[in-house]
């Protein structure tokens, strides 16, 4: 085959979306400056026992994220003994969050990243514990073969569970965690046992009683769930103890705005850094933002919040020289193995590009490396295949293309424990875009209210029911009858009151309190929302997109698409891109006539949730099987599930199965279907 | 004819004042050169402009609001400097239906457009002054010299013929010392710029403003410091969601980017 064709352009792919990812060409001395920033605070609380901070800023395309990856791949690379404790902990926060669940979007990021495997197989979590209780158990030998006899014992024996508990109780005397739930959780990640359970409550997700009682925690969740979080987070710092910095590297903090006159978010982003400041002594806090939003966040963050957030320094990402320039571009094509193996003897050290070209960028400012490497893309692109050359595309097909790709990837990975930080995220910022006069507001008439949103003739009160634990969610509906109570609710066109639960997540037949609570809520003038698979994919799709946006981290060929301009399209294209979103806004809106949940009645309810239990557990049952199973006629079934088909597929008979739906696609017109929704 | 004449005139004017410039079968009736006039601005090829002062009646000119304020401006600061204030008050008596906003928008395209440009206050003043001609040291002098002559009980007379005494070589400033005192200020207002940290720009033109410098000597400082690599600057990623007043008091480079901060190297 032509190697013109197949050699990969080495100048693509230009945005590091990720920290944990490091596998692009890294240049050095392109930030070095900021770099050494970076590790001389990370030695200052290594060695002085103080957590401290940094702020580094750039332009779009400066490369922040790829500083964070470079620090990551740094941290990691650093040696260590075998079995010793890591060097550091990374822990990557993109804030694509709202205000009302930073904390717990940092419990949950925090989580993820202990659990997260090192090179060696084994995870943060791991390699932090496994040393400190070697320290402090001197008699248990060496900690890893302790640690496999444990596990190896702890499924016949209850002596292994036993002994790994002691050694955490230990531990706890050692850092006090003050957390007797999150001791057992640890117990249990180490010996390897209900690992999926124990994982979601690190990561402080929603789990049915019957989880929790299996892990032994505590199935009572009260009190406030950010105030939990923050609990937590504090706990989980103490697990390294003073010797091993916890680096917190905080991205995007501009996505924690849904309007440029919202500083709610900043000024909550502010508080927990100078409360992580304050309390912890093990934490180095680096946050990343665009320059222009430097003025916004010193507006928002009170003076001295501010101050803790570049306690050892600020730092700008400079734009390149001409010498890094070069070393840059030279070093994606040295890179390239097919690339190096074509070079003709003598060539310039740019080839296939020439030097002049180079030059060229340089006087066109292409001094961020996004902007100069999307100007080789084009030039090798121009050069190395003419004929298939294509110049970047207009804006409005970029977007178009953009958001099919993050419609499918959120469909595919939009689980359920995200749903409440999918909503809070994404629905004011949905509002915003059909009116923005929509504000967000604070909960006053309903204390366990979720979200408030305000606008000059109507108000919506959103109560999110996305809990697995139904004692929970039967709490949280019963405060809410009690709140109700005292008031009179105000006529619908004006004041709307939705109770919102993805509908991935069926309320059981055991549920009675939860369903008794619902139907009275109902009848005092609540609105039940299902929402769909597809809402939820594409409220993410759209709060993923309009991030980007904000952060500078979207780029159509080089050039950042800005936040003003994602929104206008979204709003011309909402209802041929986003349909789902639609549907959702028909229900939220107060003036809205579109028929609810509500209007189905309670005996379909029921029925629905039962089936959706049903096919949870089972996935396939027959129209028969489900009669027998939940005591009803076939015919009922059989019509509820075609009733309902964003929710249930079916296979007409004889017999006719009904399943549950998971594979989705998108259509070429944006619109999403059901691959198989019902097979004739 | 009516559109011709209407070119002719060096403002609007209302229909009585139009039709006394009309001869012969042009001079219609108010009544109808006032209809014909309504036809031609619904028509786009006038423009309709508010009464103003005690006449009721509405004018008309070929040319916009906004073409008509430039020109007054423009006309005003020929004349002599102007304060804002002083300006803006002599706008609104010429010219009705233009709001505060529309004036402070057309002020700051014209300094972009560099029509106008905002004079540097006097020695200890602080009012800004805007002028169609590059700021007369002479005027600065001229008032310094009353200042001094004020605080040493001297006349101005007495304080020149001091001041004539003085070597040329001690008061010559040189694109060094501009450069050095830009460097210099911009630790002074960010002490973490020393370190790397970021300058706003608006706030460092700001600074060196209330100094007497004027805004093109400190953008040609800014870029050149930028293109020997001695400090490096920041790109505002989207200029076009900020105002015409926020983007005036920012650096721009012939490429059309605006620049926010500035960093040292």
């Amino acid at each position: 085959m032509n190697p013109s064709v197949t050699i990969p352009n080495p100048f693509r792919s230009a945005i590091v979306a990720d920290p944990w990812h490091w596998d692009v060409v890294d240049v050095p001395e392109i930030h070095q400056e900021a770099f050494e920033l970076c590790r001389r605070a990370l030695e200052h609380v290594r060695s002085q026992h103080r957590s401290t901070s940094v702020l580094l800023y750039g332009e779009a395309g400066s490369g922040k994220t790829h500083l964070l990856a470079r620090l990551q791949s740094y941290l990691a690379g650093l040696p260590t003994g075998p079995g010793a404790a890591p060097p550091a902990v990374f822990i990557s926060v993109r804030l694509q969050t709202s205000p009302q669940m930073i904390w717990r979007h940092l419990r949950n990021r925090f989580g993820e990243d202990l659990l997260r495997p090192a090179a060696d197989g084994r995870s943060q979590l791991e390699r932090i514990l496994l040393p400190r209780l070697g320290l402090i158990r001197p008699e248990i030998g060496e900690p890893r073969e302790w640690l496999e006899r444990l596990r190896s014992q702890a499924r016949s024996s209850q002596e292994a569970v036993e002994e790994m508990e002691d050694a955490i109780e230990t531990l706890d005397q050692h850092v006090q965690f003050n957390d007797r739930d999150l001791m057992v959780v640890l117990s249990h990640l180490m010996l390897g046992r209900y690992r999926r359970d124990a994982r979601a409550w690190l990561r402080g997700e929603s789990l049915p009683e019957r989880s929790l009682s299996q892990l032994g925690v505590s199935t009572d969740q009260d009190g406030e769930p950010e105030d939990r979080a923050r609990k937590l987070v504090l706990s989980l710092t103490r697990l390294t103890g003073s010797e091993i910095p916890l680096v917190f590297c905080f991205d995007q903090v501009e996505a924690l705005q849904s309007h440029p006159q919202d500083l709610a978010g900043l000024y909550k982003f502010g508080q927990m850094i100078g409360f992580l400041r304050d309390e912890t002594n093990n934490s180095l806090l680096i946050s990343c933002i665009l320059s222009t939003f430097l003025a916004t966040l010193n507006q928002a963050i009170i003076s001295s919040d501010r101050d803790r957030l570049a306690v050892f320094g600020e730092r700008s990402l400079l734009s390149l020289t001409p010498n890094e320039v070069k070393r840059l571009v030279e070093a994606r094509l040295n890179a390239s193995v097919q690339l190096k193996a074509l070079r003709p003897a003598n060539e310039s050290r740019f080839w296939p590009l020439r030097e002049a070209e180079i030059d060229e960028a340089l006087k066109m400012k292409k001094d961020t490396p996004r902007a100069l490497l999307s100007f080789c893309a084009e030039k090798f692109e121009a050069i190395w295949r003419p004929e298939l050359f294509e110049a970047k595309p207009p804006v409005s097909d970029f977007l178009a293309q953009n958001i099919e790709e993050r419609l499918e990837r959120s469909a595919a990975t939009a689980s359920t424990d995200q749903s409440d930080q999918i909503v809070t995220h994404g629905l004011p910022l949905l509002l915003r875009l059909v009116d923005p006069r929509w504000e967000l507001k604070a909960t006053v008439r309903l204390r366990d209210a979720d979200l408030v949103f305000e606008s000059p003739q109507s108000r919506i009160s959103l109560c999110l029911c996305n809990h697995r634990n139904m004692t929970s969610l039967a709490g949280h509906l019963r405060r809410l009858r009690e709140q109700v109570r005292e008031q009179v609710l105000e006529e619908s066109t004006r004041e709307k009151f939705i109770l919102l639960r993805d509908d991935r997540l069926p309320i059981g037949a055991h549920a009675k309190k939860t369903r008794e609570h619902r139907e009275q809520l109902l009848a005092q003038g609540f609105h039940w929302l299902s929402a769909s698979a597809e809402m939820i994919a594409a409220l993410d799709a759209l709060r993923g997109l309009l991030s980007d946006a904000k952060a500078g981290d979207l780029s159509n060929g080089g050039e950042s698409v800005s936040p003003t301009t994602v929104r206008d399209w979204l709003k011309a294209n909402l209802d041929a891109k986003l349909r789902p979103l639609r549907e959702l806004l028909d229900v939220i809106l107060p003036d809205a006539t579109a028929l609810t949940d509500q209007d189905d009645g309670a005996e379909d309810f029921d029925l629905c949730e039962d089936i959706g239990e049903l096919l949870h557990n089972h996935y396939l049952v027959s129209v028969a099987d489900a009669a027998c199973k939940l005591d009803r006629e076939e015919s009922l079934i059989e019509n509820c599930v075609r009733r309902h088909p964003e929710r249930f597929g079916l296979l007409n008979g004889p017999p006719a199965i009904m399943f549950q739906l998971t594979l989705q696609s998108v259509d070429g017109d944006g619109g999403q279907e059901n691959l198989a929704r019902e097979v004739e | 004819m009516v559109i011709k004449a209407l070119e002719q005139t060096a403002h609007p004017v209302t229909v009585k004042q139009l039709r006394d410039q009309l001869t012969g079968p042009y001079k219609l009736p108010e009544e109808r050169l006032s209809q014909v006039l309504k036809e031609q601005v619904s028509a786009g090829r006038i423009h309709r402009f508010a009464a103003i002062g005690r006449s009721k009646q509405p004018r008309y000119w070929p040319r916009d609001l906004e073409e008509y304020a430039c020109e007054i401006i423009v006309n005003i600061l020929a004349q002599r400097p102007h304060t804002e204030s002083e300006l803006l008050r002599k706008l609104r008596s010429k010219l009705g239906g233009f709001s505060d906003q529309q004036q402070k928008n057309l002020l700051a395209r014209l300094m972009r457009e560099r029509q106008i440009r905002r004079l540097p206050p006097f020695i200890g003043g602080r009012t800004v002054r805007f002028a169609a001609q590059p700021p007369d040291p002479r005027d600065y002098i001229k008032d310094a010299f009353a200042k001094i002559g004020k605080k040493l009980g001297l006349s101005v007379e007495e304080v020149l013929i001091a001041a004539r005494t003085l070597p040329l070589s001690q008061v010559k400033i040189s694109n060094d010392d501009l450069t050095e005192k830009l460097l210099a200020r911009m630790v002074q207002i960010k002490l973490a710029a020393a370190q790397g940290g970021l300058v706003p720009l608006n706030e460092l033109w700001r600074s060196l403003e209330n100094e007497g410098w004027d805004k093109t000597s400190f953008d040609r400082t800014v870029l050149s410091l930028a293109e020997n690599y001695r400090v490096s600057l920041q790109r505002h990623n989207f200029p076009a969601s900020l105002s015409e007043v926020e983007r005036a008091e920012l650096v721009t480079d012939e490429l059309g980017n605006y620049y926010v901060g500035i960093a040292l190297r």
